[in-house]
């Protein structure tokens, strides 16, 4: 592969992992700062395009033949007579994320749930995994260090790999709005995904069932670990080791 | 008719599709639109529309790619219907100050005001794959290009932005 081509590839997608990226990488040392280089702008990009969401305030008509979409100029109107919209969240959205994708919440001693947090980051979680299924592959093909610590910074201050496995693809991906590692690894039953999220604490691990997934969200430290494999496929062994093999910077 | 087993089923499975949508459908249309106000407009519009058309979604799994399809035509009938002046972008970007200047990172708020700056054709591609995780296969479905098309304009996208830094003094990479 040419210099030239290398850097094209991933201008047009820094996370691709596509043939001879690690070979070329590895064998020049230019295109291999590139590449970092490109992670981080990456980041960047990323934390610049998740921008905050408001609490929208959606409203459903009683009838679902209700008559056509209120216009926009309407709604503009009503926004100048009634000041802002921005309201809390809708109960339905957070029923529609405990319910999404048939995640299993865990029970506080009450039988209630603990919070209604942990299930909305499950199901953006969950969802995010439709995405990148090209990363879920069994291979031999280690990513290589400087790119997995352009994933890594400035989240995590130290990965002990040898605890977690080989990691198989890295890439920056954004969870709530926050630009998160998204890691692979070779577990003893198939890939596994760990989603490393400094900045969404939860008290107690939360269990994830559906669309073809198997895991858990583990919380460590001030933060949490989302550990992620195929419906029928065992992630115990990666679970085990993940808390102790990741520190956060912050 | 409301309060049937039937419409609160309707509704289960609506908000069970959308719910965990709701934050890519917003930044999509604001990234669109580059005005919060408008997005949330688009937003609901979306919804509305969604809401009327659920029963022709078949595949669930396509419900994301569905809404967001939604939301993108949503904010065409907008500017098709209200033919808006033309959006400058300094005014935008004083306009949405408070937006731009919320990260409380400036390398983050530099990144915003450029992202703004760049041309429609350019933004979305980078949205789509950045924000959304799109293939480069799914861009070219959702924007109704070629592959190729997507990867020329991802290609210029990324190197306005750098180009952006470089002019600027600014670095996004280091």
């Amino acid at each position: 592969m040419l210099c030239e081509d290398f850097r094209k590839t991933l201008d047009v997608d820094p996370g691709a992992d596509f043939p001879g990226r690690a070979a070329h990488a590895a064998a020049c040392d230019d295109c291999a700062r590139y590449a970092a280089e490109a992670a981080v702008f990456e980041r960047k990009l990323a934390a610049a395009l998740a921008i905050d969401v408001p609490d929208l305030d959606i409203r459903l008509p009683d009838d679902p033949e209700e008559s056509d979409v209120v216009s926009l100029d309407d709604r503009r109107a009503a926004r100048r007579g009634t000041g802002t919209r921005w309201r809390g969240l809708p109960a339905w959205a957070g029923i529609a994320a405990a319910l999404v994708l048939g995640i299993a919440l865990v029970l506080g001693p009450g039988g209630a749930p603990q919070q209604p947090e942990p299930a909305a980051l499950a199901a953006e979680v969950i969802a995010h995994m439709r995405h990148e299924p090209y990363s879920r592959v069994v291979t031999s093909e280690a990513v290589g260090a400087s790119e997995l610590q352009g994933v890594l910074s400035p989240a995590v201050s130290r990965l002990d790999s040898g605890r977690l496995g080989l990691v198989t693809y890295a890439r920056t991906c954004p969870i709530n709005g926050r630009p998160v590692p998204h890691l692979v690894v070779q577990g003893a039953d198939g890939p596994v995904t760990l989603l490393l999220m400094p900045g969404e604490k939860i008290e107690a691990p939360v269990p994830l069932e559906g669309n073809g997934f198997h895991g858990v969200i583990l919380p460590v430290g001030d933060g949490s670990i989302a550990v992620i494999g195929e419906e029928g496929r065992s992630v115990e062994d990666v679970a085990e080791g993940v808390r102790e093999a990741v520190d956060w910077r912050i | 008719m409301t309060g049937t087993t039937e419409d609160r089923r309707r509704r289960h499975r609506f908000e069970r599709l959308v719910g965990a949508l709701r934050q890519d459908m917003y930044r999509y249309a604001f990234w669109l639109s580059r005005d919060p106000a408008l997005a949330e407009d688009v937003v609901q519009e979306a919804m509305m529309r969604a809401w009327r058309s659920l029963d022709r979604l078949r595949d669930e799994g396509a419900a994301r790619q569905w809404l967001l399809t939604i939301v993108r035509r949503e904010n065409a009938r907008h500017f098709e219907r209200k033919r808006l002046d033309t959006v400058d972008v300094d005014d935008l970007t004083r306009k949405d100050e408070g937006l731009l200047a919320d990260s409380h990172d400036t390398d983050v708020d530099d990144m915003r005001a450029a992202l703004l700056e760049l041309p429609d054709d350019y933004r979305e591609p980078l949205v789509l794959q950045v924000l959304l995780g799109y293939t480069t296969e799914e861009i070219a479905g959702v924007m109704d290009l070629k592959q190729a098309t997507v990867l020329t304009r991802l290609h210029r996208a990324r190197n306005r932005l750098k180009e952006h830094f470089a002019a600027e003094g600014l670095t996004a990479d280091e």
